[in-house]
């Protein structure tokens, strides 16, 4: 079975067009690594004596990790309007940078500034909210931390997991149908492991390279995280980040918890594409039907505005493994009562991921073990 | 040891490609001979278990093959008309590859893939690829992929296609050799191969077998059924359109006919010793026009 197994990985990823869409995908998550999570583009600008100072790149992140250790802890309105006040812009300074007053908060100040901007009129004075008004009831339970390189790293995986998705579909939708293209069908039919072991060789072999590819692809970012940023801010909360990538989440979560959360959907979108790819391609009549077929179902459902239907059809396209990927819709939903407690609606992806790989793994070896050769 | 075919059809739409066939194979070769669309492919396929039949049932030694399922997939060979393979791997990969999925151990793999590629002349080139190979190379890789489990039921499906005359003969030499003790089927369009191997020939014709014996007995079977005449060279267009025309040999002004027919054609005509050749294009001029 081993053999077999090897033998189904190497069919799977020695192909021109395998090849070339890794070094794509390799190229893309480079470039997001470059953007986002390096510390490269990263800017604080402060008014110090009337002057202008700006620092970049890594001076950036250590001046952002600096200015955060003050303020760290418990976010409270106090704190917020004290950020407001001792890092905006004085009058002088604008009108020698030539910058715009009026529009203040437009401009780059450090990671807290400018997290904090819906607190503040465009002109960068405090505009009177308090934390409730901004957050809600879980106001007083936010913390304060340095979010920057979680939110980053998580939206920058996010986003490459779309192309690591589109990637394993070209990689998997022929596991089976490039049997019936290339007529091996015959062949393997009629081996003695033919319709047992090595359509199970097959599926274990799938998911072997998209688990594996996603667990590597999650540990490189998370690296890039650590060497640029460490793991400072872990125990801050995700609805103060300075994209306000997780702003919409309705109950309290710390960046360390999202990254789990967040691990578990990407597995868990893992599990049910690679099910999905593994019964297309068994019951497609090609390989390139199948592949049309696999990548529709993958990517069609990004383009639907799930937010105008009701919550359980938006929580179901929340779970739609492209959605899924994407984190934010499953992070907006709030957490579900059960009994005393409460329940994460994110662990759904569990029994949802076990069925499909159960229902997809039973009848795609059952469609190919009785394929009929034409 | 026998493989039992009863009463098998196979219905595409309104199409028999294979009629309510029986017959009884037992240690041998046989050689499956009948036009294109005679159904020869379809009733191979039915043998080897990867199409269901619409009715009927194929039994090897009294179990229905259906229900033995991994049972007789480990002593079944085949060799499909059109061979699918992996352009990618080098010959002895996919050797290999095919020993893995007829769940032969490593060891033995290994051994048995480089004998098979000796025998068919491919161990100088096993580790190039596929893709590479001329057409007659691919299909002795074919052929040496079905040998891998040492088979007790060989089905060879057009297995001389693309093959010259030099590598016609090893394959002859090849299935004669292996044949001891086993069931080959073979199909083919080049009738002297299963003239020389073939212990018995099957003839098929829109989904029926319509003869079935010893060479020379179905040659007989066309006794004064095949004449040789001479004619000039200027008539011949005309005699081709009234009759079967089994081979025709210039001879300067004159041409040498070799007609099939029921019916003496010609007064010069003269009987002839028929031929396996003789006998296909008797059954199937038709099917080949």
């Amino acid at each position: 079975m081993w053999e077999l197994i090897k033998f189904e990985i190497h069919k799977l990823l020695h192909k021109p067009l395998v090849w070339a869409s890794l070094l794509g995908l390799l190229f893309f998550a480079g470039l997001m690594i470059y953007n986002w999570v390096a510390p490269g583009y990263s800017s604080v600008q402060e008014d110090i004596d009337g002057y202008k100072v700006v620092q970049e790149g890594h001076d950036a992140v250590l001046r952002n990790q600096e200015i955060v250790k003050q303020y760290q802890g418990a976010l409270t309105t106090d704190k917020v309007q004290d950020i407001l006040e001792t890092y905006s812009f004085s009058q002088a300074m604008m009108e020698s940078e030539n910058m715009e007053p009026e529009r203040q908060r437009h401009y780059t100040h450090n990671c807290l500034y400018d997290t904090f901007s819906p607190f503040a009129n465009l002109n960068g004075s405090y505009n009177g909210k308090s934390i409730r008004d901004v957050y809600g009831e879980i106001a007083p339970d936010l913390i304060i931390g340095y979010s920057v390189g979680w939110e980053k790293m998580l939206y920058a995986l996010a986003y490459s997991f779309l192309v690591w998705g589109c990637v394993l579909v070209i990689i998997l939708s022929p596991v089976f149908s490039e049997e019936y293209t290339k007529g091996t069908d015959a062949l393997i039919l009629t081996g003695s492991q033919g319709q047992k072991k090595c359509p199970g060789a097959k599926i274990i072999a799938s998911y072997a390279i998209s688990l594996d590819g996603s667990v590597i692809f999650i540990c490189i970012f998370f690296l890039s995280l650590l060497a640029y940023h460490g793991p400072e801010g872990f125990e801050a909360s995700v609805q103060l980040g300075e994209l306000g990538f997780f702003t919409d989440t309705p109950y309290v979560l710390t960046w360390g918890e999202a990254f789990g959360f967040a691990c578990l959907l990407w597995l868990g979108a893992t599990i049910v594409l690679t099910a999905m790819a593994l019964l297309i391609s068994a019951l497609a009549k090609n390989s390139f039907s199948a592949l049309v077929i696999v990548f529709v179902l993958f990517v069609v459902p990004l383009f639907i505005r799930w937010t105008d239907f009701p919550a359980v059809l938006r929580l179901i396209g929340s779970l739609l493994p492209i959605n899924q990927m994407q984190l934010q819709g499953l992070f907006s939903f709030d957490r579900l009562a059960l009994g005393s407690g409460e329940v994460n609606l994110m662990w759904l992806v569990v029994p949802i991921s076990v069925i499909a790989l159960s229902i997809s793994a039973l009848l795609s070896k059952k469609s190919f073990a009785n394929h009929q050769v034409v | 040891m026998e493989l039992r075919i009863e009463n098998l059809t196979k219905q595409y739409g309104t199409n028999l490609a294979v009629n309510n066939l029986s017959a009884n194979l037992s240690c041998g070769v046989y050689g499956l001979l009948g036009a294109n669309g005679a159904g020869k492919t379809t009733l191979m396929r039915l043998l080897c278990d990867i199409q269901r039949p619409t009715s009927g049932s194929v039994c090897y030694d009294g179990q229905n093959i259906r229900e033995i399922g991994e049972h007789y997939r480990n002593i079944l060979g085949y060799l499909p008309q059109n061979f699918g393979y992996y352009p990618d791997f080098t010959a002895y990969r996919f050797l290999m590859y095919m020993s893995a999925i007829k769940g032969l151990s490593k060891g033995y793999a290994k051994q048995r893939s480089l004998e098979l590629l000796d025998e068919v002349g491919l161990l100088k080139v096993k580790d190039k690829k596929i893709k590479t190979f001329s057409g007659g190379m691919k299909q002795r890789l074919g052929i040496a992929q079905a040998m891998l489990n040492n088979p007790k039921v060989l089905i060879l499906d057009e297995p001389t296609a693309g093959l010259d005359p030099k590598e016609r003969v090893r394959f002859r030499n090849l299935i004669s050799t292996f044949s001891r003790n086993k069931i080959v089927l073979l199909s083919t369009h080049i009738v002297s191969d299963v003239e020389y191997i073939a212990g018995e020939i099957l003839v098929m014709k829109k989904g029926q077998l319509i003869h079935r014996g010893k060479p020379h007995e179905i040659i007989h079977s066309i006794d004064g059924k095949v004449w040789e005449c001479t004619v000039p060279a200027n008539s011949v267009s005309l005699l081709s359109e009234q009759y079967n025309i089994g081979n025709l040999r210039s001879e300067g002004e004159q041409t040498v006919l070799r007609i099939i027919s029921d019916d003496k054609p010609l007064d010069t005509a003269v009987p002839v010793t028929p031929n396996l050749e003789d006998l296909y294009l008797y059954y199937f001029s038709e099917e080949e026009q």
